[in-house]
């Protein structure tokens, strides 16, 4: 089966869906600030593009999402945090081969914001993860030239 | 040459055992209750104290009429504005060429002289 495009506008859709109906999440969303940008670096060896996105979190679930037409949008939007790495790391989060906390302590996935909110809530990952395995991924480095 | 290659490599794997070391130890920390919220304190505090050297640091900056990393920010950010605002004009002038038919059609590839402007549209050779 095909996934979705890593990073394209319909699988974040996908993604912010799959979240969204998780009945936890406003357990994990409670207390964090109101909106996140995230940027994956581009690796033009892997074929990944630069991708912003941004987002807002409203009444325990994420009320709107958009994908940024440039990375320096980010600096207007001023969000509560944000969050940055190249496309190989994102990936490995993606793969589970990464953990996000300990990237983010170790400096290797750039964290802007209130950090010491987030490991608060890391064991509400499994929200993530479980969002992750619905959404079918296409990774633009395994796909055939 | 070769010697560097061998330092080099030693080096890696002396940084990548330490990497793993510190992410196992790091696996154990987190995972436990405790642990989360002892890191997630530490960190706290990391960043207030941050938060309060970047403080000191502006007065001094501003005290020396200098600028400092909130006046570089705010430009930066100025700047982002300024370059989304002209996006969104591009944008309406853009949208208001096409609702007029007055766009011009995108330019031809490079190679053919101007000679062979009036040739209309050329299709796929062969």
């Amino acid at each position: 089966m095909r996934g979705v495009r890593f990073a394209s506008r319909e699988w974040i859709a996908a993604v912010v869906e799959a979240v969204n109906r998780h009945p936890d999440l406003p357990r994990a969303l409670a207390g964090l600030g109101t909106d996140l940008a995230v940027v994956v670096e581009a690796e033009p060896v892997a074929r990944a593009p630069a991708v912003a996105a941004w987002g807002r979190q409203a009444g325990g679930r994420i009320a709107e999402w958009r994908l940024l037409e440039d990375e320096d949008d980010i600096l207007e939007l001023e969000p509560d945090y944000v969050v940055r790495a190249p496309y190989h790391l994102w990936k490995d989060v993606m793969q589970a081969r990464l953990d996000p906390v300990q990237a983010a302590l170790a400096g290797r996935i750039r964290v802007k914001g209130d950090l010491e909110g987030l490991v608060r809530r890391a064991n509400f990952r499994y929200i993530v993860d479980e969002a992750l395995r619905a959404v079918a991924t296409e990774y633009p480095d395994e796909v055939k030239r | 040459m070769t010697d560097e290659k061998k330092g080099k490599g030693i080096a890696d794997l002396l940084v990548e055992q330490g990497m793993r070391f510190a992410t196992q130890a790091a696996k154990t920390v987190i995972d436990d209750r405790r642990g989360q919220e002892a890191v997630a304190t530490a960190v706290g505090l990391a960043q207030k104290g941050m938060k309060r050297l970047e403080g000191v640091q502006e007065q001094v900056l501003h005290a020396i009429g200098l600028p400092s990393k909130s006046d570089y920010d705010d430009v930066a950010k100025q700047m982002a504005r300024l370059k989304r605002k002209m996006r969104d004009l591009k944008k309406q002038v853009d949208a208001a060429a096409d609702a007029k038919g007055a766009r011009p059609s995108p330019a031809p590839p490079a190679g053919p002289s101007a000679e062979d402007d009036d040739a209309g549209e050329q299709g796929d050779a062969g």
